[in-house]
Parts: C-alpha cells; structure tokens; sequence
C-alpha cells in the first residue's frame, strides 16, 4: 500500500520537477544569450579555440585565437565559466586582444524576447514534447511496465534535451543536471527496450543497466565534485558520457534487432519495426540535413532548431504502440517509406543535375544535393496530403459511384428477401445493372443446381463454358477471383460450407466499366449471401423430406399397432368364445348328466327306503354327485356366467358382489347411476365391463387388503363408465410400464389392452398406503 | 299324494328343458304321481309357446336355459298368453342371479334340476295353489335374493326353517371365518366338504340378516361382546 502510494507519489513528484525545472530555465533564458565561445589556457592566457556560430560571441566578431583579457571587469583566471568550463557563459562584458594585438571591448546585449523565443523554443518544447508523451502514456496505461519504463525514459530525455540550452549559457545547476540526466538516459533507455515490448530480462540487459547507472553515479559523483570545487576536468566527463550513451544505443539497437528477427506472426516483430520506423523518422532529417552537413563542412540544408523538432516523432510512436495494442502493418509502412526515400534520392539526383545544366548552380556538391532531397521529400509530402484531401472531397462530393455501388449492393443485401435462387439471381442482375449472372450450387450426396440470369440465361454455350470453368476452379479458388478477359463473367466467386459448395459467375456490367478490385470485398459478401440462402432452401428441403420420410413411417407404425390391437381385441374374443363354450360343453354334458343321476339316486332311494342296509351306499353315491354338480356349477359360473347373456351386466355384476361379499371378508359398495337393471349392451362391451370389475375386485382381494371396496358402474354420453375405489395399501404407478416390460402383473395389463381394444381408456391412480382408483371408460356403441 | 287339487281334478304339467334326457326323466317321474298329468314337453322356446297355448297347462316347468330364449324372458311370453299360468323355474346351474328376477316376472317357484320327485311333485301342489315354493336344497342360493328383498313372508319362512341361533358347527365356522380363513380352508381344517361350510355359511348370514361375510363377522364378534 505504501509502495504502490509511494510510486503513485513518485510520478507526481517527478512530474512537478520537470514542470518546475522546464519554467524555470525556460525564463532564465530570457535573460541572458548564448555566447558560445571556448577557450584554452596557452601561456598563462585564455584563447579562443573555436566559436558556435550560433552563438552571440560569434556574432560580435570573436574569432579563433583571440585572447580575453577581462570578463565584467574580472581577471579571467577567475571568472566561474572560464574556471570551471572554459567558456566565458554567463558574461556582460569582455575584453579581448586580437591575434593581431588588436584591443577589443564587447559588451553583450540582453537578448531579445522574440529572437530568445525563435531560437529557443524550438528545443524546449521538444522536451516537454518528450515528458508530455511519456506522461499522456503513463496516464492511458498505467498498469503497464513499458508505459511506465517508457514515462522515465522520456522524462530524462526531456530534461537533458531543455536543460541543454540552459547548460550551454552556464545558469546555475544546468550543466551538472544536464549531465546528470544525459548520462541517466542510456541505463533508462536499455531498461525501457529490456521490457519493450515484452519483457526480457536477460543477463546482457540487466548487466548494461547495472553498467549504466554506474556511469550516471560516477557523473553525478564528479558534477558534484566539481561544483565544490574539488574536481576540474570537464572533456573526461563528456567522453564518459559519451561512451554511456553509445553503449546504451548500441544495446537498444542490438534489442531491437533481435525483434525484428522474430517470426513474422509475433506482434513483438511488428512493434519492433515500429518503433525502428519511428526513430528513423525521428532521426534520419537531422542526421541527413543537419549532421552530415556540419560533418562535411557544409552549412546545414536545414537549421539543427527544425531538423530536431522531428525528433519528438520518437516518443509519440513509441508511446502510440505503446497505448494500442493493434498497430498497422510495419513491413508496409517501412516499404512505403523506402520508396519515398528511393524516390526522393533519384529525384534530387535528378534536380541537381538539372541546376548544374542550367548553370544555376556552378557546381555539383553535397549542399546543393541535400537540398534537393529536401524538396523533393517536402513535395512527396506535400503530395501525399493533396491526395489525401482529394481523395476526401471527391469521395463525398464529385465521385459518388464509389459510394453509390457499395449502397447499391448494400441495399441489395438487406432487400433479399426470397430465398429463392432464380429470384435473388434475376434481382442482383437487374439491381447491378450486370449482363447476367451464373450461380452454380452443389453438396456431397450428388445434389447439383445451376440458375442463370441475364445472358447466360438464354446462351446455353456461355452457361456451359462457365460450367467447365466452375470445376477447374472451385478447388483453385479460395473465395473470389477476377476471371481472364477472354471469359464471358468478370468475376468468380467461391462460398464454401461443410459439404455445400456454391459459385457464382458474375457477368460484366452492361455500361462496360470493369469492376475495380475495391469492389471485390463488397461482391464477394453479396455473393456469399445468395449461397447462404441457396444453402439454407438446400437444407429446408432435405429436412421437409425427412421430416416427409418420418411422418409416413409413423403412420405405418401406427397401421401396425392399429392392427395389432385388432388382434388383441379379437385375441379376448377368442378367449371368451372359448370359455363360454367350454362352460356350455360342461354345463350341458357332465352337468345335465350328473343332475339326471343324482335324480335317479334320490329316487331309489325313496324305493329303497324300505331296505335300508341298501340305502347307506345310495345315499353316499348321490352325496358324491352332488358334490360332483356343485362343482361343475361353480366351474361354469367362473368360467362363463351364464347371467351375463342372460340377464345383462347389472345383474351378473351384483351377483357377483354377493358371490365375493359371501366369500371374502370384503364389502361391496355398489352405485349403479343412470344405468335400468335390465338395460342391455353389446355382448362386447358387457363381457369388458364384466371382466374389468372382476379382474379389478380380484386384485383388490389379493393385493390392497382393504375390507371395504366403491364399485361404480354409470352411464354418460354414450359411455360405459367404471369404478373401483379402494383403500387399501396401494402401489408405484410408474411401474406399470415395466410389468409391461417384464411380462408380470398380466390382469393389469390385459385389463388395459382389453379396454383400448374396445376403443375405451383405463386408467390407474395410485399412491402408496392410499388406495387405488381404477377406471375405465367403453363406448356402448 | 297329499293335495290333490280341489278340482279333484288332475293337474296339467308342461316340462320345458333343452335336454331330452332330462326332460324325459322328468315325465318319468311325474307320470307315476297320479295328481300330475304331463300335457306335453318342449325342447325350446318356440315349442313352449304354442305347447302352452295348444294344451293349456296349469303348471310349466321350465328351464332357465334354453337354446333360442332365456327361461326369464319367457315367464313375460306366458304370462301375457294366460296370467294366471304358474312357473315353476328350473335350473342346473347356480339359480342365485335369477331368483329375484324370476320372482319379479311373475314365476312362483324355483327348483334344482337334482330335487327328488317327491318335491318336484309338491312345487307343483304348493304353486298350482298360489303359494311360491322354492327346492329345500336351495337355501344356500336363496338367503341373499330374500335379504335383497326384504319381503318378510319369504324372510319368516326362511328364518322358520333355519331358525334364528347358531347351531354348534356353525359358531365353529364362524370362529374360523372371523379368523379370515377361506371356506375352503375351513373345510380342509373341520375335515369337512367345501360345499358343506358354503351351505353353513350361507345360512350363518341368513340367520344374522346381513349380506355380506365381513357383517356377519362383525355381528358374531359383537353377539360375542355381549
């Protein structure tokens, strides 16, 4: 919490320094000017060795090897600039001998406040540029170590960069930070490209860091010295720093290099180049305009004030790749740069040689060379934002076609509204105002389709000629392609989807004007959404056909079942003929029999009962037999009731309650609603009726152990309703469809088959320990 | 034998039964009676209609089941040719479902194809008389159309020939039904025939006036109580 307060205060705090510092020199400027003129101790006097031409000295007429006598009235040898720096900064007025003896009183003047400005500002705005930059990027990217590492770099540039004009007139402190922060900026550059832009702290960078902030200690250590006065050299100091500031740039480079050597996918490649672009754009007009000119001799194409202003190109790219993470293309633009650069070079090759002819110039050099490179590069420039503001206008006002085909065809791709493909086709060649339009469309299970519009419609040669030219380029093709001048379409393109191939021949338009390679991207998008549409009419198709294929398959499905339960219902049929006929086979055979038997026993024995030592043995026979015909009753009873033709259901369904009533510890609570005692049905319907009640009143004995049962039998809308209610224990409904299953439980589920045969419902409810209410319903038609 | 129609006069039977072997026993029997006189048998509906209307019978007995027409659906047929007709059902399977109906159609008796000839031949007195008779063996069907009914000469007769306490056998059936048991559990327990416990049983309820098994127990375990 401290720490991250701490550095949070250590931005402020550095920021109100640079802000301080900048305002300060920034008006010490103003009072006093730059003499530039630096001197040697030769036999006890100070000479000038050399003017800045810069420089007010230069301009009052100092030159090489004159000897200053006095500074404001002060032995040389005592003046603090000429002690310490051998310059004769910070000075009023001078007295100086000639080579030629000659005596010389210079007073300086103040400078000026427009002239101060104009020479000035230049530089320390490039400074605060520097901090602004890195400050705006720190601000935008807080959290991240290059917008932090970069916000220190550009501090210390900047500093070193204002302070330089504030050191060159000796004000107070300049010259030490100056050095100070010169000398900090290597360590800070190396420490910014070690995390720039991924970090890579390895053992080079680290150790030049190290390196780095020792030749900034050792600096700073004798800047300080100096100022107590302890220390007296001055060119030992420039050199280390110098050296500093090689190694550091060095470093960087050798960074920046090993980036752009990645493999072209890395981003840290494209940032890489980037940032190369950037100092070459930063650097490359002082070094070209202005360096290598003073280098040569020459006087500077471009005054070192303007070439550095380009300088702050530096950080604004670097912070611009900082801040976004994407960036363009850095290969193009490096490219682009090069041609302008090669252009450039031609170009004032060219004019210079042309000066010479027309004897403008005297001679060929370097000069005038460089200034034709300069105005060359100014007019490519200059050129390129003329192209820029045309390009602007005429897209708005003068050249609307641009604009026009991409809202024709933007229209066009919203009004498709059919997914029809010979609509959609006749619509694009009719909206785009094109001779015709082929569209081809295949899958992988042999589906083929072919749909023309405009003139391909009616040349069927055309058709097949952009037909063989579909299949040599559908594997060819990526996505769209302008097709030779020889073919009868301009352009092909390419839609493919899972196993859905689609393409589309576009014809030429019917003004004749050829479609430019900016209208591919907006062609290819309306094409490929013509395929969609085919696609996705291919797709409903195919599913309404299996959609069709199902359907019918349910409905045999259904046939079957239909049938099978026909089968079912003629199944009970069976059943029930057989039982009716077995229980009349007995009834009428062994019954009638035994009853006819049993009357002739009983009749002998009357006749007998005179001998009744005879009797004993008739009496036991006829016992026998009516056992015999109470059992065969019993067996025709179960087997068939006989009431049931006789009598109907109501009545067979009341016997039958007595019947159990007599012999089950269970009462019957019978409710016949709506339905006349002798009110007959179809033998069907009865016989159902009749076995549901039974086969339900058995389960209830068997399984509820229930002592009392609500039987309901009632009459509606032509419906045969039944109930059986009891409350006894109950059972898991859901298991029904598993007795299904596993075959058991057999009265339930021949019960329910029996019912839907008969075109009825059934239906069971129950819970455990809560009874179970069976019902059914059977029409009576 | 014993009444002999007031008419002195010989009555006139019609034997109705599908099974000739039956029906031919019958006349055998009742031939031998000399208060009877067989006017004739028929073998189904059809026959018995133009029999009753051709001979003119005092009595029909007639079969339940008959080939072309239920015994019960014929009583109406019967009635509507001569009213006073007497009916006489006659049936070898369990007659319970149709006694009431038979009753309620206008029939006056109600035998067992096995009853001997001696009650054959006094069904046919006591109806021809105008008194509803009804085969001794039959009580083990009879009781629940009769408490069904509740018509109390029928309910008085019953009760006159069962009597209104339970006999020893029968409290020891009953311990055993109170218990839960099966009649034929029961049987197989007092080493007796199945149809025998039916009979006591049926009777049991008929003397407790209820219709059902578990009325009769929850009578006895109260009778017991008190």
């Amino acid at each position: 919490m401290f720490v991250k307060m701490f550095k949070r205060r250590a931005y402020f705090i550095a920021n109100a320094v640079f802000l301080l510092t900048w305002l300060t020199y920034f008006l010490m400027l103003f009072s006093h000017p730059f003499i530039g003129v630096n001197l040697e101790r030769n036999n006890n006097h100070w000479t000038v060795t050399n003017t800045d031409p810069y420089g007010e000295g230069y301009k009052l007429g100092i030159t090489a090897g004159d000897r200053v006598i006095s500074i404001d009235g002060i032995s040389t040898e005592q003046f603090p600039s000429v002690k310490r720096w051998s310059e004769v900064e910070g000075a009023n007025y001078i007295e100086l001998e000639s080579s030629t003896g000659t005596k010389k009183e210079l007073i300086l003047p103040k400078p000026g406040i427009t002239e101060t400005l104009s020479e000035e500002l230049p530089m320390s705005l490039l400074g605060l540029s520097f901090w602004l930059v890195g400050f705006i990027t720190w601000v935008k990217r807080p959290f991240l170590v290059q917008a932090r590492s970069l916000y220190w770099l550009n501090w210390a540039v900047g500093m070193a960069i204002f302070l330089a004009s504030a050191s060159s007139r000796d004000f107070i402190l300049a010259r030490e930070l100056e050095a100070f922060f010169f000398s900090l900026v290597p360590s800070l550059l190396v420490n910014f490209i070690s995390v720039f832009p991924k970090v890579r702290k390895n053992t080079l960078n680290t150790l030049s860091i190290k390196l780095l902030s020792c030749v900034t200690g050792l600096v700073l250590i004798s800047s300080l010295l100096k100022v107590v006065g302890l220390l007296w050299i001055t060119n030992e100091l420039r050199s280390l720093m110098l050296i500093g500031a090689i190694v550091g740039s060095l470093i960087a480079l050798w960074n920046l290099i090993e980036l752009i050597l990645l493999p072209d996918h890395k981003p840290e490649k494209n940032q890489a180049i980037i940032v190369l672009i950037g100092l070459a754009v930063g650097l490359l007009p002082f070094a070209i305009f202005t360096a290598i000119p003073i280098v040569v001799n020459e006087i500077p194409v471009l005054n070192p004030r303007i070439s550095a202003l380009f300088v702050a190109s530096v950080p604004i790219i670097w912070g611009y790749v900082i801040v976004n993470k994407y960036l363009p293309d850095g290969k193009r633009l490096l490219e682009l740069m090069l041609i302008y650069s090669f252009a450039g070079l031609i170009a004032a090759g060219f004019l210079s040689y042309l000066l010479v002819v027309l004897r403008i110039r005297n001679s060929l050099n370097l000069g005038v060379y460089l200034l034709m490179l300069l105005i060359a590069m100014l007019m490519f420039l200059l050129l390129n934002l003329i192209e820029l503001a045309v390009h602007r206008i005429t897209g708005k006002v003068v050249f609307t076609t641009q604009q026009e085909f991409r809202k024709k065809v933007d229209e066009l791709n919203e009004s498709l509204a059919s997914i029809n493909e010979e609509k959609m086709v006749s619509q694009i060649v009719n909206e785009l105002d094109l001779e015709g339009v082929l569209l081809i469309a295949e899958d992988d299970q042999g589906w083929y389709l072919q749909t023309a519009a405009g003139r391909f419609l009616e040349d069927l040669k055309e058709q097949e000629l952009l037909e063989s030219v579909y299949f040599k380029a559908k594997n060819r093709v990526e996505t769209a392609e302008f097709m030779p001048a020889d073919c009868p379409a301009e352009v092909f393109v390419k839609f493919h989807s899972e196993s859905f191939l689609c393409g589309i021949f576009l014809g030429h338009r019917c003004s004749h004007v050829k479609f430019q390679n900016w209208e591919l991207p907006e062609l290819t998008a309306l094409c490929n959404q013509v395929a969609q549409r085919v696609k996705a009419s291919h797709d409903i198709s195919r599913l309404s056909r299996d959609i069709n294929g199902m359907a019918i398959s349910i409905l045999e499905t259904q046939q079957k079942s239909h049938g099978l339960r026909n089968i079912n219902k003629s199944l009970f049929r069976t059943l029930e003929e057989g039982k009716k006929a077995l229980a009349r086979e007995i009834h009428d055979g062994p019954l009638q029999l035994g009853l006819d038997v049993s009357r002739r026993l009983k009749q002998l024995s009357e006749d007998l009962a005179v001998h009744p030592e005879k009797n004993d043995t008739l009496l036991t026979m006829i016992d026998l037999i009516e056992d015999l015909n109470y059992e065969l009753r019993s067996v025709c009873t179960s087997l068939r009731p006989s009431s049931l033709n006789d009598l109907g259901l109501i009545s067979a369904v009341e016997a039958m309650c007595q019947q159990i009533m007599l012999k089950e510890l269970l009462v019957i609570s019978l409710e016949v609603q709506s339905v006349a005692r002798d009110r007959r049905f179809t033998e069907e319907c009865e016989l159902g009726a009749y076995r549901f009640l039974q086969e339900g009143l058995n389960n209830v004995i068997k399984h509820s152990g229930a002592s009392r049962v609500e039987v309901g039998i009632e009459l509606f809308e032509g419906n045969l309703g039944l109930l059986i209610r009891d409350s006894g224990k109950g059972f898991d409904v859901t298991k029904i469809d598993d007795w299904v299953v596993s075959g058991t439980h057999f009265g339930i589920i021949g019960m329910r088959e029996r019912i839907k045969g008969l075109g009825g419902d059934f239906s069971i409810q129950s819970k455990l320990n809560q009874g179970v209410t069976l019902q059914a319903r059977i029409p009576i038609k | 034998m014993v009444c002999i129609d007031s008419t002195d006069k010989k009555v006139k039977v019609l034997v109705v039964d599908d099974h000739v072997m039956v029906a031919e026993g019958t006349v055998l029997l009742l031939a031998t009676d000399p208060g009877i006189a067989v006017v004739g048998t028929a073998k189904n509906g059809q026959e018995c209609i133009s029999e009753v209307k051709a001979k003119k019978p005092d009595v029909v007995l007639l079969d339940i089941n008959l080939p072309d027409i239920c015994g019960i659906d014929l009583v109406d047929k019967l009635k509507e040719i001569n009213p006073e007709i007497k009916i006489i059902m006659l049936t070898g399977q369990n007659p319970q479902e149709y006694i009431t109906v038979s009753l309620d159609k206008g029939a006056q008796g109600f035998l067992l194809k096995d009853c001997s000839k001696n009650e054959m031949t006094q069904a046919i007195f006591t109806v021809n008389q105008g008194n509803v008779y009804f085969s001794q063996s039959m009580g083990i069907f009879l009781r629940s159309a009769v408490i069904s009914k509740q018509e109390n000469a029928e309910r008085e007769q019953i009760e006159g020939l069962l009597g209104r306490t339970l006999t020893g056998r029968e409290q020891e059936i009953m311990n055993f039904v109170a218990k839960g048991l099966h009649n034929k559990e029961i049987a197989a327990q007092l080493g007796i025939k199945t149809r025998t416990v039916d009979f006591h049983v049926s009777n049991i309820l008929l003397k407790f006036g209820v219709s059902s098994r578990l009325e009769a127990v929850l009578s006895w375990t109260q009778g017991d109580k008190k």
